[in-house]
């Protein structure tokens, strides 16, 4: 896909204070309501604690689409549909356990490369080699993901489903009356999904897209989590599997100054170059990405993971 | 040369207002690094220091410092370590185990608890502390009728914040329950690390033993009533997952014995093990050196280790090294590897007591069980 097809875009970090949400909301110049996506939130996502602030910094009359809710009343009128999701997510949780299985073994060894310099020989063609390993193992995952859940997509037929498409079309009635659609952080594998059944973006191009942290990810060309210091032991980055594909140049990493030792030059360095195909973007609360007419603007103290272990400036 | 002890006092001729001046000055124990000063303040015909350590005296006598009723014992310990103590205080003739006077921190367990001092390094984990800012779960009592106890029995029931009928949940089944939620703070942890994200929404039943060292030394009642009594009634009452994949057992000493039997009888059902300082004894040849109440114990083990069956998929395995157990629980690691299980394995300067257990869960339940911090960006 060409991203110079797509529709306005603008990507954000983490929203605390939604102030990112704010100035976005500003830079679209939108004076309509806004289409609310908080299926990462899950069962919280009605939440109204949590959704008085961020309602606030969106116009008046914001609608939720609600796509969590949905979601669980369509898997309750739809059993086959949430059996075969089932049976897909096992033959996916099969797929990344070995994946993970590899990896670990890859990336240990990339990482133990890479941190060793030599005065004799000069051992450049042995990290990349290394590197290459590891976006080997990438490539393989991500293409046997998409074979698996295309496979089950020729047996579900979501769109032709009739209770999804009863739930489309009740969305596409709530987006004809906003002027924009927001995405929200949360889980990001759940956010994909949802977007996934409802179509979301399959709906009326014009209109614009603001999404963040989790959303963000999951609207992406590829779904990469990461944290180096999770509380259950060994942390580095995996690929999840193909996002929604609404952009493919930035691979976001919300939260990464948290996440990632971003004052290990090995580990910058070799996130950098196994998702070499991005610039991996450093999401934080003030970071925003605007796509408008197919030209990317960046703020300015927006950072990017770059091949020599260091942050470096976003490239629009 | 005792540096937390001001030369005066060492003299032993300080008077009242100088002792009472230099205990309101300091903190007690006095650590200093990885040297502890523990001091007691009393009439006393002898003061020792009771702990439990494996490899050091079980009593340390402390020395009295001339007339000033100050008694002293300076020990070097490890950094990070965490030690529960007592004083043993004599008086004509009667020896009395007392908390430490000077130090309020208080570890509580089931024989009245005992004091704690920790040297640098070892900090009480904030996830094991009570927030305000944190939704609690909720306990229900569910009574099962017995048939392998003839009885009824009472399990309480964890449901976490924002617990749905509609959803399904892992479920942790907790030996010793009562003892782990008054002693071990689980409730809280539970909350917290379910709110981090760092484990997922858990249902957990806090099951209690009747006869404890007879059930949990491998009774294959204690067994059948978990598997075949608990477990279909907690599925029938609250929304389970109900493969093996979703189920988790765990204990601690003889609770963790109780576990890993249950995995062995019942193969298949459980999928994942806590271990915590187990006691896990076990003889190579001849007889075992502990109490009669190991006797079954050590049958169990070895049998275990002739005849491993299909034990459990992982299993997280703690200890402490001042524990007599921490030789049984290392040798257990090689072993259960050696079975094709995935172990880790995770020790601590502590004792054979419920904080030390405390401080280990979330490294064991996060492993066990991750929630969804990996894939949560808010």
């Amino acid at each position: 896909m060409s991203e110079t097809t797509q529709r306005r875009l603008i990507l954000l970090g983490p929203q605390p204070e939604y102030a990112g949400l704010r100035q976005a909301v500003a830079r679209l110049q939108i004076a309509g309501p806004v289409a609310l996506i908080t299926a990462g939130w899950q069962s919280e996502e009605l939440d109204e604690a949590r959704l008085q602030p961020l309602r606030q910094a969106l116009p008046a009359d914001s609608v939720n689409l609600e796509l969590f809710r949905r979601s669980e009343d369509l898997f309750e009128a739809d059993p086959g549909l949430i059996d075969m999701l089932r049976r897909r997510q096992d033959e996916l949780r099969i797929l990344r356990d070995v994946y993970r299985l590899r990896l670990e073994q890859t990336v240990e060894t990339a990482t133990r490369i890479l941190g060793r310099h030599d005065d004799i020989l000069d051992l450049g063609p042995e990290q990349e080699s290394a590197i290459e390993s590891i976006r080997l193992l990438d490539r393989q995952y991500h293409a046997r993901t998409r074979e698996i859940c295309d496979q089950w997509e020729s047996r579900l037929n979501t769109a032709a489903r009739p209770e999804v498409v009863r739930h489309r079309n009740e969305i596409n009635q709530l987006l004809a009356g906003t002027s924009a659609i927001a995405v929200s952080g949360g889980h990001a594998a759940i956010i994909l999904n949802r977007l996934r059944i409802f179509g979301i973006l399959e709906t009326d191009s014009r209109l614009p897209l603001i999404a963040w942290s989790g959303g963000a990810m999951a609207l992406s060309g590829q779904v990469v989590l990461f944290h180096d210091s999770p509380p259950q032991g060994r942390g580095g980055a995996e690929v999840l599997r193909a996002g929604m594909g609404a952009f493919d140049r930035y691979l976001p990493l919300p939260d990464a100054r948290h996440r990632l030792l971003l004052d290990d030059p090995v580990r910058v360095s070799l996130f950098a170059r196994r998702f070499d195909g991005f610039q991996c973007v450093v999401f934080d609360e003030s970071t925003l990405l605007d796509r408008d007419r197919g030209a990317w603007s960046v703020s300015p103290a927006a950072e990017r993971l770059s091949t020599s272990g260091q942050l470096t400036g976003v490239t629009p | 040369m005792i540096q937390s002890l001001p030369e005066h006092l060492i003299s032993s001729r300080a008077s009242g207002d100088e002792v009472t001046s230099f205990l309101d000055r300091h903190c007690f124990p006095i650590v200093e690094d990885s040297r502890v000063t523990f001091v007691y303040h009393g009439q006393a015909d002898q003061v020792v220091l009771r702990h439990w350590i494996y490899g050091l005296p079980s009593r340390i006598p402390l020395s009295p410092l001339g007339s000033t009723g100050l008694w002293y014992r300076v020990l070097e310990f490890p950094a990070a370590s965490r030690i529960e103590y007592k004083f043993g205080v004599t008086r004509n003739g009667y020896e009395e185990w007392v908390h430490d006077p000077l130090n309020p921190d208080i570890a509580p367990d089931p024989f009245g608890g005992n004091s704690v001092v920790r040297t640098t390094g070892c900090e009480i984990p904030s996830w094991t502390l009570p927030r305000e800012d944190v939704p609690a779960g909720r306990l229900e009592r569910l009574q099962i009728e017995s048939q392998a106890f003839g009885e009824t029995r009472e399990v309480q029931v964890y449901l976490p914040a924002r617990f749905h009928t509609y959803r399904r949940y892992r479920l942790l089944i907790v030996h010793d329950g009562t003892d782990y939620r008054r002693y071990s703070s689980m409730q809280t942890v539970l909350d917290n690390l379910i709110e981090a994200l760092e484990i997922p929404p858990l249902v957990v039943a806090f099951s209690d033993p009747g006869k404890r060292l007879n059930e949990y030394a491998d009774d294959p009642a204690h067994s059948r009533h978990l598997v075949e009594e608990l477990i279909p009634a907690l599925e029938a009452q609250y929304p389970l997952i109900t493969e093996p994949t979703g189920r988790f057992l765990m204990g601690a000493s003889f609770g963790a014995v109780a576990a890993l039997a249950a995995a062995w009888r019942h193969p298949g059902v459980f999928d994942s093990l806590l271990l915590q300082s187990g006691s896990f004894a076990f003889t190579d040849i001849g007889d075992h050196s502990r109490s009669p109440a190991f006797d079954r114990v050590v049958e169990f083990m070895n049998a275990l280790r002739r005849q491993p069956g299909d034990l459990p998929s992982r299993i997280f395995v703690s200890c402490g090294v001042y524990e007599s157990l921490i030789y049984e629980n290392r040798s257990l690691v090689p072993f259960l590897q050696s079975q094709g299980v995935r172990v880790r394995y995770a020790e601590a300067r502590d004792g054979h007591n419920w904080e030390n257990w405390r401080d280990r869960l979330r490294d064991g339940l996060s492993w066990l069980c991750p929630g969804p911090l990996w894939v949560t960006y808010m």
